[in-house]
């Protein structure tokens, strides 16, 4: 099931607004001297552009580029939640342990997730290759913005196919753990606003749909359906960020793939 | 803060700019500074060090 809302019905759901009201209580709960901030060391540490450090050109796409949140990026902005109930059973912090550990693992096929080499913390840089249908591949990768025991983020650098970050987090409302990713984002230029406008989104909702299920059945639940709601947060197009065309990873794996054997020619020309 | 909280902020601000209003932050730490440049949040909420630099450069 999909919904789709106004830009008046969205919210942040799940673990911000406990987050939020703890940070403003003082030591002993109540209001007070404000102690240092609890969530240091959950967050990265602030960088300006992206270092690969693995050897190869898979990272051609992510090193050195900028991260992009939704404030950047220049098509209208969505913000997808997708949840599954995984049963009595599961704590949320093992639904989230599991998660990170084996976070590649319930992508679905067609798609590769090269994760950082110290596992999913603050501050990693993940590579991966997303299908994007017709044999194209798109190769770009992630940041790992925020991690702590029950929710960790991910941040899109430029190029990729939107600005956003994605949040996976699991709860515990009644006595059934619930695991959920948030997508906010807008397409990074035209070229991905349009690829996402005709068929983008259905397929990212498939994405989700079937990453969530694999969870779900890796940690024993029983056969669930995936919540999916999708909310248009903003339906203005940020013309200003045009120009983030030319960072477009998927043009540029495109023209590196069709440009290899003249580059190769080249290089044995030279060798010569 | 996790980062469930730096949407809550993404939203509040969509909705200041579709009234036509700016959205502004101070009294922050240096660590919620880093979190705002990380994010680049600070390129669309402006922080200010106190709320009477905020109310000056708000009015400005």
């Amino acid at each position: 099931m999909t919904e789709r809302a106004g830009p008046e019905d969205t919210a942040a759901t799940g673990p911000a607004k406990r987050s939020v009201q703890a940070e403003n209580r003082g030591p002993d709960g109540g209001a007070g001297i404000t102690p240092a901030p609890r969530d240091r060391g959950r967050w990265a540490a602030k960088v300006d552009r992206l270092t690969v450090t693995r050897s190869g050109s898979r990272g051609a796409n992510v090193a050195g580029r900028r991260l992009t949140g939704p404030v950047q990026g220049f098509g209208k902005m969505w913000q997808k939640t997708y949840s599954i109930e995984v049963g009595e059973g599961v704590s949320t912090k093992e639904a989230i342990a599991t998660w990170k550990e084996h976070f590649a693992e319930f992508w679905p096929e067609g798609n590769r997730f090269e994760g950082p080499l110290k596992g999913i913390h603050p501050g990693e840089v993940a590579l991966l290759d997303v299908g994007l249908g017709g044999g194209m591949r798109l190769s770009t990768g992630v940041f790992v913005l925020y991690a702590d025991e029950e929710s960790f983020t991910l941040m899109t650098p430029q190029g990729h196919m939107f600005a956003g970050w994605i949040t996976f987090s699991a709860e515990r409302p009644r006595d059934i753990t619930t695991v959920q990713a948030q997508v906010l984002m807008r397409a990074n230029d035209p070229i991905y606003e349009i690829a996402m406008a005709i068929g983008g989104h259905r397929k990212e909702d498939q994405f989700w749909v079937e990453t969530l299920t694999a969870l779900a059945r890796y940690l024993g639940a029983p056969p669930a359906t995936v919540r999916a709601r999708t909310v248009c947060v903003d339906p203005r197009r940020q013309w200003g960020n045009v120009t983030d065309v030319w960072q477009n990873s998927m043009m540029r794996s495109l023209l590196r793939t069709i440009t290899a054997p003249l580059a190769g020619y080249a290089r044995r020309r030279r060798e010569d | 803060m996790n980062s469930g909280g730096i949407g809550m902020l993404v939203t509040l601000l969509i909705r200041a700019n579709r009234q036509h209003k700016k959205l502004a932050a101070y009294g922050r730490s240096d660590h919620y500074r880093e979190i705002f440049e990380l994010t680049r949040l600070d390129e669309a909420i402006t922080i200010y060090d106190s709320e009477q630099t905020a109310l000056i450069g708000m009015t400005s």
